[in-house]
């Protein structure tokens, strides 16, 4: 178990930058996901974390030691890829067995590592099977086992869940999340699924081409994303974004626009532009309600999506797609227009033509 | 065009119209019946065809030879009396010769540059004229059967188990105008030639006329099962038109058996009445100290014995020969003047031509029977009929099928049967003989691997041409795929296709290229060689150096399709797996040695044994390369079994070999399948 950081990294491909100066810290037991869309560089990271590709520039550290130089058999990591990676002409005991083998551990060593990882992901009655005998979950999990046994000191993993169903992808998660609360190792795990990275992050990395977007806990983003690219990634339903423009409404600052004017929450003031520029307003889906006295914004419903427990309504507001997650209660129906009103203190406030957050976002209060 | 009824595989790619030929009854394609019929027709008339001509090609063959066995033994009767250097007397016996034997036209003896004895008085002694075009042909041919004579004295000496000759002690040709067969012989006394016999005789016995009838017959089969055929389902034509053909093929065979009975009856009464006719004319008995490795004889069994040899000296069991050896033509007998004895003979083959004519048909009625046996059970079984059925509604894929599956059938199995049985036989000029296992025993019971035609040693010497060639293959082969995958390389493509160039030549040619590269005179090899101090080699004058040559140029030719299968699998291997292997600790050795080896051998495995066998087969480089060279001692098995075949005129001891290597490489490829199973599908 160690700790990890990389330090001003880039990468580049020819001409192409895919990591741009990237600086990170991991601490020793931590679990940090990085998370982002394709191509936005976050498996070329976790593979110079492995030593699979070089940086172009920067530092690598493991621990203490400059690993940047390093072959990944020199670094003491242990990775899941995303397409398992199983040695096909290998039963699953040889599969977890093989680094074991390769560092020449005594046998007993071997079995007993082995045997235990088997127990926790309860694979003992697969273990003569070779990986074409099993089901998708099944050599997932061998793929993990394959990186417990190795007590290394960083576990990577490379979006292991994006070959899976729905229903697999959930058990797994937890499972992960589990082996991570067991061992209490320091984790890498790279996906693009932000549920997945909200579910499982103590720390969470966003990328977008090349660049960290923004890092810190799971609910710091949600509550607090830095722009507008991390506060429409993460979040599900994504967040609803109005164009609008600051003006002063009997001295209190306002953001109006087309179908709505609202109230400019109190966290966002102190960094707002003269009255007349222009903003974008976040509003999340589950931060509006039925209006039941004064009423924020007017939506013209195009789609009703119950999904049980929450009605998901998908419209516009002035023109521009809003959707509004609402109490199954409610009864609403396609072609009527549903009144809203917003939690303002919920609200944020973006620089049009930056995307960059106003103020430090309504948590900073709560 | 458009099958009417043909459900599933209507290839026409249409939306099939709806409802039409399955809940309502689907009309009678009476235009498929019609054409059907037709086609049955064509089909028999062209198979009666066939048959006609193979059988007409067969029996000028049969006549052919007939006539020469007759010419040689004529010939031979003459070299026999000539053999006593009495040419009085053999020019007395000679010139009656045109009288009393039929279809002989002339004979002479040539000793040394003199024509000793001629059936024309006039020409009885005349020197050969040095000039003439004709003469000196005639002494070129005793020049060639002079050297034969001592090939086989040689041979002989040899190899004393030898019971026949190595070479055939015969010239024989048609003349240009066809109608004359030129036979010389040599005149042997002692083992030592003497000088030369020249016969010519014309074809005698009338050839029976080709059997038009069972064509007009069957045009008349065809006239009247056409109207039938109309009124027949598609599925009760096909039945029809197999039985026709049945019936067809038995008549045919019965006919032809018939045909070739009385052919053969025929020239041997005509041989039964040439050998009275020869001992009538004073050439039986006389002659004194034959050649013949069976040692000689004198008088009238020393001729008869002469006789009922086939060209190489070796006894023949034809009935002319049985006749001759029981009971031997003497002059004045009665019997010959009377041609009494040429009746005998006659009759004792008749009588056994019509016992192999109605044995086959024993035999066919037995085979029928059982067919028909076999199709009632098979019929209550519903299995035929259900056979049937699938038979008619995929008839379109089966006609598909058809010329690949004759194709099959008449280029592959037809040659394996026949081979297979031929190994059961041994050949006596030209017969056929069921030899039982003997040819096995005698290939397989030679321990004596001192000589290069044994088996034994031929097996070793082919075992290690093989396991070289293989692993040279494979090592070179996987060496190059290793290079070439590398995707740092610069113009791989290239590469490759110069790699792959050894490949794409004809192998015959390359196997002449190395060949003249090879040449101790003017070769590369050896001119290179010289370059760095090196005596020129001769590469085919002792085993390991000729050895060498084969290897090489076999290498040559075999690297780039283990380099084209070595590629391919390492290109299927995913990246994946080696970072993962790197991540596991694995350094560049212990991928390839954990990795990459694993998985290529379900590629490579079956490439292996197919190298194997294909190598274990390898005839053009042996043969063109070094051929063996020195004294088939780097012939392999299969070229040893050709030369058994083609040169020392052994076909079904040749067949018995060849059955003993698809045995051989049969059970390799059972066994190494069995054991690399496991190696089948790593990947799914």
């Amino acid at each position: 178990m160690a700790s990890a950081a990389l330090e001003h990294v880039w990468k580049k491909f020819g001409e192409t930058a895919v990591v741009k100066d990237l600086s990170l810290t991991i601490d020793d037991g931590d679990f940090v996901v990085i998370v982002g869309p394709s191509g936005c560089g976050k498996t070329t990271t976790l593979r110079m974390v492995a030593g699979l590709e070089k940086p172009t520039d920067g530092i690598i550290r493991i621990g203490p030691k400059d690993v940047t130089h390093l072959t990944p058999r020199e670094r003491d990591t242990a990775m899941v890829f995303q397409s398992y990676a199983l040695y096909p002409h290998m039963t699953v005991f040889e599969n977890m067995a093989f680094g074991l083998r390769l560092r020449h551990l005594a046998d007993d060593e071997i079995k007993k590592r082995v045997g235990e990882a088997a127990d926790m992901l309860e694979l003992q009655p697969y273990l003569g099977r070779k990986p074409k005998a099993l089901s998708g979950g099944q050599r997932q999990r061998v793929a993990m086992g394959r990186a417990i046994v190795r007590h290394a000191s960083v576990f990577l993993f490379d979006e292991p869940l994006s070959n899976l169903d729905a229903k697999l992808r959930v058990e797994i998660r937890a499972e992960i999340a589990k082996l991570h609360l067991r061992l209490g190792i320091t984790m890498v795990y790279v996906t693009h699924d932000q549920t997945e990275a909200m579910t499982l992050a103590k720390k969470m990395v966003v990328m977008k081409d090349g660049l960290l977007q923004q890092v810190g806990s799971p609910l710091e983003i949600y509550r607090s994303p830095a722009n507008t690219f991390v506060a429409g990634f993460v979040g599900s339903p994504s967040m609803n974004f109005l164009s609008g423009e600051l003006v002063s409404v009997g001295g209190a600052p306002h953001v109006k626009g087309e179908g709505f004017d609202l109230p400019v929450p109190a966290a966002s003031r102190a960094q707002l532009g003269p009255s007349g520029s222009k903003v974008t307003v976040g509003i999340r889906p589950e931060h509006v309600r039925p209006a039941a006295g004064a009423v924020d914004l007017q939506q013209s419903v195009e789609v009703v999506e119950p999904l049980g427990s929450v009605i998901h309504v998908l419209g516009t507001v002035g023109g521009r797609p809003f959707t509004s997650a609402v109490e199954p209660e409610v009864v609403v129906r396609p072609g009527e227009r549903l009144a809203l009103s917003v939690d303002h203190d919920r609200m944020h406030l973006f620089d049009a033509t930056t995307g960059v957050a106003l103020g430090k976002g309504p948590e900073a209060r709560a | 065009m458009k099958p009417a009824s043909a459900g599933k595989l209507v290839p026409t790619g249409g939306v099939p119209e709806p409802a039409e030929g399955r809940g309502a009854p689907a009309a009678k394609p009476a235009l498929l019946v019609t054409r059907g019929a037709l086609h049955l027709g064509i089909a028999g008339l062209l198979a009666t065809a066939v048959l006609l001509l193979v059988a007409g090609g067969q029996r000028q063959n049969d006549l052919e030879d007939l006539q020469q066995l007759r010419a040689v033994r004529i010939a031979r009767a003459v070299a026999y009396e000539a053999a006593r250097d009495d040419n009085a007397a053999t020019q007395a016996a000679v010139a009656a010769l045109p009288e009393a034997v039929s279809g002989v036209q002339s004979v002479l003896v040539l000793k040394g540059t003199q024509i000793a004895v001629h059936s024309d008085a006039a020409q009885a002694g005349r020197r050969l004229d040095r000039e003439s075009d004709a003469d000196k042909a005639l002494f070129d041919r005793a020049a060639r059967l002079r050297a034969t004579v001592s090939k086989n004295d040689d041979e002989r000496t040899r190899n004393p188990q030898l019971d026949r000759d190595a070479y055939a002690e015969v010239e024989a040709f048609w003349r240009k105008d066809a109608a004359r067969l030129v036979t010389s012989v040599p005149v042997v006394r002692d083992g030592a030639f003497k000088g030369m016999v020249v016969l010519e005789t014309s074809p005698v016995g009338v050839p029976a006329p080709i059997p038009w009838s069972l064509l007009v017959a069957f045009v008349v089969l065809v006239l009247v099962g056409v109207p039938v055929a109309q009124r027949l389902s598609g599925a009760q034509l096909l039945g029809a038109g197999a039985a026709l053909l049945v019936v067809l093929l038995v008549a045919d065979t019965l006919l032809l058996a018939r045909w070739r009975g009385a052919l053969r009856h025929e020239v041997v009464a005509e041989q039964a009445s040439t050998a009275a006719a020869l001992a009538n004319a004073g050439l039986a008995g006389q002659g004194a100290g034959a050649a013949g490795p069976a040692g000689p004889e004198d008088g009238p069994a020393g001729l008869a014995h002469e006789l009922a040899q086939d060209v190489f000296h070796r006894p023949t069991n034809d009935l002319v020969a049985l006749r001759l050896a029981s009971a031997p033509p003497t002059p004045g007998t009665v019997a010959y003047a009377s041609g009494a004895w040429a009746a005998d003979v006659s009759e004792a083959f008749f009588a056994e031509g019509r016992t192999a004519d109605l044995r086959a048909l024993w035999q066919w009625a037995l085979g029928i029977g059982l067919v028909t046996l076999l199709g009632f059970v098979l019929g209550a079984l519903g299995r035929l009929r259900r056979g049937f059925d699938a038979l008619v509604e995929h008839r379109w894929a089966y006609a598909y099928l058809a010329p690949a599956m004759v194709g099959m059938v008449v280029l592959v199995f037809v040659p394996v049967a026949v081979g297979i049985v031929l190994g059961f036989t041994e050949r006596r000029y030209n017969v056929f003989e069921f030899a039982g296992l003997a040819n096995y025993v005698a290939i397989l019971s030679d321990f004596d691997v001192t000589h290069a035609d044994n088996f034994y040693f031929t097996f070793g010497v082919t075992v290690m041409w093989t396991v070289l060639n293989v692993l040279a293959h494979v090592g070179i082969g996987l060496f190059l795929a290793l290079l070439l995958n590398d995707q740092m390389l610069k113009a791989r493509g290239l590469y490759r296709v110069i790699l792959i160039i050894p490949w794409a030549i004809p192998n015959y040619i390359t196997a002449l290229i190395w060949r003249g590269l090879f040449h101790k005179q003017f070769g590369a090899v050896n001119a290179f060689l010289g370059l760095l101090g090196i005596e020129p080699v001769s590469w085919f004058q002792s085993f390991w150096p000729a050895f060498t040559t084969n290897v090489v140029t076999n290498t040559w030719l075999g690297f780039p399709f283990m380099m084209v299968v070595s590629l391919g699998a390492l290109q299927s291997i995913p990246p994946d797996l080696y970072e993962a292997a790197w991540v596991d600790g694995a350094n560049r050795w212990q991928r390839f040695r954990f990795v990459t080896i694993p998985l290529l051998m379900p590629a490579l495995v079956p490439a292996v044994i197919n190298g194997v066998v294909w190598t274990f087969n390898m005839f053009n480089i042996i043969y063109l390369v070094s051929g063996g060279a020195p004294d088939g001692k780097t012939d392999i098995l299969i070229t040893e079994a050709f030369r058994w075949a083609f040169e020392r005129d052994k076909y079904g001891y040749a067949a018995a070999y060849s059955t003993l290597i698809f045995l051989i490489l049969l059970s390799f490829t059972l066994v190494t399948n069995r054991i690399t199973g496991a190696t089948k599908g790593a990947f799914e």
